[in-house]
């Protein structure tokens, strides 16, 4: 009831611990097959549905591409955000995915995206743009995403995030 | 699915997109992930096309929706109306059921999704 009652777009800083909770083990995938921004959205977009969090592939995938086509959530680094927000969605759920070799995703520095975060909220989730806040700030550190390019595992994974909040 | 409500879902998800890319809070956020946004007219052309894609009545029905509380759709959680909270009939409380049809809320009058 917490969030309920918190003024939407609340400034309330989010405790570097926090972020760490937003992660699941089965919102993990240590390698994608996809090798086009498009393929990457969709398969990413498909393990949600995979994984129950969203009804049809479709309404997040559709959102998602919009989005880009706004201008692209590479934010440089190898590191890319494709975030929106949906009632497909029951919380706000993070998705993380790697991509060794990576993709041409039209980042502002040109590399290849390696490493992906899909974010999705349902529009009255207050923590969102807090969330989406904090992890750019964590993950833009230059040592931790050396370190994310090697994990293997959601073990390890989680293991660098929580060390790094 | 029913496609009816899929394009609703899209419809209301694309006006929260289009509000949100112009508003402040989220402009700061995007500048500070070193994202930059334009041509948001692609989006309003997006919405037209789904808004054509609607039959006239059920059109209308989003729209007074809208315009009277601000969304048409809301998800349906632990069998309650995200909307306004009353339980939903209980036959259809699984999500495979409940979005095979266009249903509204018997109270509120708002679509129904089942997350």
């Amino acid at each position: 009831m917490r969030n309920v009652l918190r003024k939407p777009y609340s400034p309330e800083p989010m405790e570097p611990s926090e972020l760490r909770n937003y992660f699941m083990s089965d919102l993990f995938i240590p390698e994608l097959k996809a090798t086009t921004k498009d393929g990457v959205l969709k398969e990413m977009a498909a393990w949600l549905e995979a994984q129950k969090r969203v009804f049809r592939t479709a309404l997040v995938y559709d959102l998602l591409h919009k989005r880009e086509g706004l201008g692209s959530t590479g934010i440089g680094g190898g590191i890319a955000i494709p975030h929106c927000r949906t009632i497909a969605v029951e919380k706000l759920t993070v998705l993380c995915a790697l991509k060794r070799d990576g993709v041409e995703y039209g980042a502002p520095d040109k590399k290849p995206v390696k490493i992906f975060f899909m974010v999705v909220a349902p529009p009255h989730d207050v923590t969102y743009l807090v969330f989406l806040g904090k992890l750019v700030e964590v993950v833009n550190e230059k040592q931790l995403k050396r370190a994310i390019f090697e994990v293997k595992t959601f073990a390890e994974f989680i293991t660098l995030i929580a060390g790094a909040a | 699915m029913h496609k009816l409500l899929q394009t609703l879902v899209m419809l209301q998800d694309l006006e929260c997109m289009i509000a949100e890319v112009s508003s402040k809070d989220v402009k700061n956020v995007e500048k500070k992930m070193g994202l930059k946004i334009k041509g948001e007219e692609h989006l309003q052309e997006a919405r037209d096309r789904l808004e054509q894609s609607l039959p006239p009545a059920v059109l209308s029905k989003y729209h007074k929706l809208m315009k009277r509380f601000g969304r048409a759709v809301v998800p349906v959680v632990g069998n309650n109306c995200m909307g306004c909270y009353v339980s939903v009939p209980k036959r259809l409380n699984v999500r495979e059921i409940g979005n095979r049809e266009l249903r509204n809320c018997e109270r509120c009058g708002m679509f129904l999704y089942w997350v």
